[in-house]
This record gives structure tokens, C-alpha cells and sequence, in this order.
């Protein structure tokens, strides 16, 4: 995928743009970013919801069927339970780990490349496993609470894996860097690479609904859509990875948040908006095809 | 002198801020709305027009118009608090939500000898105040002294792990303030059609029973969390999350039972 972002804008666009990466500096200055370990919660939603805007009927029943709630409901659940001892086992799956060339997404490590052993590790190993268990109507001869519980997981899973933050390269490629590098603010205290870019989409918009959140941030066109939904989990991979990069290589050279340029800002924020819709869209595919049957 | 009462019911009704978010009480009242009979809908329409969803910040509105004229009776914001002994049963107290609730049922009954006002206020008044009534932080109960005070503890960050020894402390009250997952984000329509699934079959078995039962599982839903939950505690991990699920349940309840409160009420 290019790493050059690609939304059109119109010169509106631009002086609302200008108004809001304002309104980051001000938030990034003088508040700080919430400190929370995962894609926000915010973003989650959005993210879920724009997805459950693009299922098919049938997915849609069927997802109420086993959830008994909106995705949205459970976009950020795994994040809520994830320290109860019954989640252990999967709290490292929220990330993924590159390949050793960082190229792509490596499907059987943990986010401290460890392997897992028996059990294939990470969020994109947690995916292709989970489309293998449910698709081609499979998920029909499986108990109700299973489906349930892999559909919960997924919907955070997908989210999750498109944030940067959550992509862990092998530490030759990025030494003395690990994804808790932290940079300095301007009030003095600091912040962790993680937390800026998994609360960046929620800064200035505070006051935002989910539905606020799809009418304005969702800028995909049909052919981006189709380019993002295409291809196979490898394909994907590539692209987080990608988006990795890009996030990585801009807080080089970083000690204090002061240091990023407005443009440097933009494209941040325009990556984390891009990579939240995309796992929007992914996500849909996902479910869709597997109620297809 | 039923009118006095009534006054009072609703002075003090718009005082106190509700304990519930207001787009969890909004969501409520528009899951409510689905399951009214012909009837109920007509009688709702008639004394609330037909924005019955924004009657839940009719009284928010008067509250700070309220707070302005300085016009607070003592101890009035009690109204909004179930007080209940050891047995789960209402106590005899001046300003109680439950006691408010058959006031203004009553008024809604005999709706033809009352001025419209009055039964308009009347409707508010049920619709507020049986969010109240279902929201455990809403409770004060005999024997546990705590239950009147917003107090804070404590729980571990984890079950597991390094984090296991951090804790992360909270508000009592805080506690119940919204859904599972604390998303301040979904618009009360998104809400509403959430907790309409979330509801399905289960209308029926949601709004069983009488007012004074509902009142009597808040009392004991609330003394099973009081007896651990004490200013200063440490809760269990798991405790603290399942309050997210419990409080949800809660508001699922309510708009069925506020439905099946209208119904009944409604009957010619």
C-alpha cells in the first residue's frame, strides 16, 4: 500500500483540518492523551460501528443473533475483561509481530516474539483461525456460546491489528526502540509511543458520537474499499505492517511531542483515521463472508 | 393536599441530577415508547406531546431554573433516593422515589379529576423517578450506613500478573453511572437499539411483578454489592466488572417496567 495517505480533500476540508490538528496541539500540550493500553475505546466503536453499517442483512441478523447486543456493544469488551484471569491466555493477541524482514505480519508469535507453542499467537493468527473454525457454514454446528465468543473477539481483534501502535517489528530493525518509547510533552510529563497513537483518533472530539464519527471520518471511496477488502490475511499483514512503519519512523528522532511538525501531525492523524476505517471495512468482509453460508 | 405532595414531588424531582447518564435514561424511555399499548400511546401523547423522549430533561431544564429562584424545600433532593429497611420493604419517609411514584400513579389514574398540569407533572415524575428507583447507587438501606454516602474504594488493576497489586480506585456512585465498558460515546437511539435486542424475548419476564417487587430487587441487588463494596474496601476484579452488567440489566428493566407501569395506568 502507498504510504503517502490518499483522502481528497476539498479547501473546506483543509481550514476544518487546520481548526482540529489545533485542537490536538492544544490537547497534546497542555492535557495529555489518556493512558489506556489499546486502541481507545472511542476509536473501537467508531471503527465497529462503521462495520456494522456495512453488513450484509443476513450478517447482520446473525451477529444479533449470537450477540444479543450491537457490535459496537462489544467493540471494546475484550479491553474491559482483559484482566480477568479467564483472558489471560489471549491478553498478548491484542498486537502483532512482523516477520523477521518486518514485511509482514508474522501469524504464530506473541507481541514479545515468543512462540506460543501449540497455540498460534497474536490477533491475525487469532483471525485466520477463526475464519477457518466458523466459515463456510461451520459456525452452524458449533455450540451458540463458542460463536459468540470468537464473533467478540474478532470484532476487537480486527480493530486492534490496524492500529500502529499494536504492530511489534523485531528489535534489529528498530534498536533501543521499543513501542513504549516515550516522548516528552509539554507539561513535562510523558508519553508513551502506544498511548499517542491509540488515543490520537479521540483527541479534539471529546464531545463525538459514533454516528458523528461515520459521517465525518469515513472518506473511503468505493475503489479504496474494494483495494482494502481484497487480497488475503498476508495482504493485510503487509498493509499494518506498512502502517508500522510509517508510525515508527516518525517518532525517530523524537524526544518531546513538541518536535512534530503540523504537517508531521496531519499525517498522523490522517494515518490513524485511515487505518481505523480500514479495519472497519475488513471487519465487514470478515463477517460477511462467513454468514454467507 | 395530594397536589401539595405532588408540588413538592416535583420541585424536588428537578434538583437533583439523575443517576444515570442522561442518554442511558433517553434510550430507556425510547425503548419504553416501543412497548406502550394504543392507549398508553394516545394518553402519553396527549399530556407529553409527542417528544415523550425529551420529557427525561424536562426536569434537568427546571432544576437549573430552580437552583436560580432558590426554591429548595429541606431534604426534598431525597426524593430521588429508595429507602428501604432491612426486609427490602419501603420505609415511611417524607421524600422516598417509590412513595413519589404511587403519588403520581394515582394522580395518572384519576387523571380526569385533575387539571392536565398536574397529570403532565404526574408522567415526569414516573418517568424520572423509576430510573432512580432502579439504579442501585439510588439506594439507602436500612443497616448499611454506607449506602447514603458516595464513598470510594478500591480494586487490583488485574487478577493476574504484575499489575495484580495496582489498584485503581472508583466512586460508589460513579460506579453506576452508565453501561458496561463506561462508553460515553453511543447516542441514545445507538443505545436504544442495543438494549432492544439486547431485551428480545425477555419483555415479558422483565416487566413481571409490582412496584413494590422492583423495589425490593433494587434493595437486594443493592445490599449484595454494600456488603462488600464499603468505603476504603478492596473488591474483587470481578466484582467491580460485573456491576457494568448488572447496572445494564437494570435499564433494560426499567423500560420495560416503566412500559408496563404506562400500560396499566392507561387502561380507560
Amino acid at each position: 500500500m502507498a504510504t503517502e495517505i490518499s483522502y481528497a480533500r476539498t479547501k473546506s476540508n483543509e481550514v476544518n483540518m487546520k481548526k482540529f490538528l489545533i485542537l490536538i496541539a492544544a490537547f497534546l500540550a497542555f492535557t495529555g492523551v489518556r493512558s489506556v493500553k489499546a486502541w481507545s475505546g472511542f476509536t473501537h466503536a467508531y471503527s465497529v460501528y462503521i462495520a456494522e453499517q456495512n453488513l450484509t442483512p443476513e450478517a447482520k441478523k446473525m451477529c444479533r443473533h449470537y450477540l444479543r447486543h450491537t457490535l459496537a456493544y462489544y467493540a471494546s469488551w475484550m479491553d474491559h475483561w482483559k484482566g480477568a484471569d479467564a483472558f489471560k491466555s489471549v491478553n498478548a493477541r491484542h498486537s502483532v509481530m512482523t516477520t523477521a524482514d518486518g514485511k509482514g505480519v508474522d501469524f504464530a508469535f506473541d507481541e514479545y516474539g515468543k512462540p506460543y507453542g501449540v497455540t498460534p499467537g497474536e490477533c491475525m493468527g487469532y483471525l485466520r483461525d477463526a475464519i477457518e473454525e466458523l466459515g463456510e457454514g461451520k459456525y452452524k454446528n458449533l455450540p451458540d456460546s463458542l460463536v459468540r465468543q470468537r464473533l467478540i473477539n474478532m470484532v476487537h481483534y480486527v480493530a486492534d491489528m490496524h492500529c500502529p501502535a499494536h504492530v511489534n517489528f523485531p528489535k534489529n530493525l528498530y534498536p533501543n526502540f521499543v513501542n513504549d518509547k516515550k516522548i516528552k510533552k509539554q507539561n513535562g510529563k510523558m508519553e508513551s509511543f502506544h498511548t499517542f497513537w491509540d488515543c490520537l483518533p479521540q483527541q479534539g472530539r471529546r464531545s463525538w458520537l459514533i454516528e458523528d464519527c461515520a459521517k465525518n471520518l469515513n472518506k473511503a471511496s468505493r475503489k479504496q474499499i474494494k483495494e482494502w477488502q481484497s487480497g488475503t490475511l498476508e495482504d493485510w499483514g503487509r498493509d499494518i505492517a506498512e502502517a508500522g512503519y510509517i508510525a515508527y519512523d516518525m517518532f525517530l528522532n523524537k524526544s518531546a511531542i513538541s518536535d512534530f511538525t503540523p504537517e508531521e501531525l496531519e499525517k498522523a492523524s490522517a494515518l490513524v483515521e485511515k487505518m481505523a476505517v480500514m479495519s472497519a471495512y475488513r471487519l465487514a468482509q470478515v463477517l460477511n463472508t462467513i454468514f454467507k453460508y | 393536599m395530594k397536589r401539595l405532595s405532588l408540588l413538592f414531588v416535583l420541585l424536588a424531582s428537578v434538583l437533583v441530577a439523575n443517576a444515570w447518564h442522561k442518554r442511558c435514561d433517553e434510550a430507556i424511555v425510547i425503548v419504553a415508547t416501543k412497548h406502550l399499548t394504543p392507549d398508553a400511546k394516545k394518553m402519553v401523547k396527549k399530556y407529553l406531546g409527542k417528544s415523550y423522549a425529551d420529557d427525561v430533561h424536562y426536569l434537568y431544564i427546571s432544576q437549573r431554573e430552580l437552583a436560580k429562584q432558590k426554591k429548595l424545600p429541606t431534604g426534598a433532593r431525597n426524593i430521588h433516593d429508595l429507602h428501604l429497611d432491612k426486609s427490602f420493604k419501603p420505609r415511611a419517609v417524607k421524600y422516598d422515589s417509590y412513595k413519589a411514584i404511587v403519588e403520581a400513579l394515582e394522580v395518572i389514574r384519576n387523571r380526569k379529576s385533575y387539571p392536565a398540569k398536574e397529570v403532565t407533572t404526574a408522567l415526569r415524575v414516573v418517568i424520572n423517578l423509576m430510573c432512580d428507583m432502579h439504579n442501585i447507587s439510588k439506594v439507602r438501606l436500612a443497616g448499611y450506613p454506607h449506602s447514603y454516602k458516595n464513598f470510594t474504594y478500591t480494586m487490583p488493576m488485574r487478577e493476574w500478573g504484575p499489575k495484580a497489586v495496582l489498584t485503581k480506585t472508583f466512586k460508589w456512585r460513579d460506579s453506576w453511572r452508565g453501561w458496561d465498558g463506561g462508553y460515553n460515546f453511543f447516542s441514545a437511539n445507538y443505545w436504544a437499539e442495543d438494549m432492544d435486542i439486547f431485551i428480545g424475548e425477555r419483555y415479558e419476564e422483565y416487566a413481571k411483578g409490582s412496584l413494590l417487587d422492583w423495589a425490593e430487587e433494587s434493595g437486594r441487588k443493592a445490599a449484595y454489592y454494600l456488603e462488600f463494596c464499603k468505603p476504603d474496601a478492596r473488591i474483587p476484579y470481578m466484582e467491580q466488572k460485573s456491576m457494568g452488567v448488572v447496572n445494564y440489566e437494570m435499564m433494560a428493566k426499567t423500560s420495560c417496567r416503566l412500559a408496563a407501569l404506562l400500560n396499566e395506568v392507561a387502561v380507560k
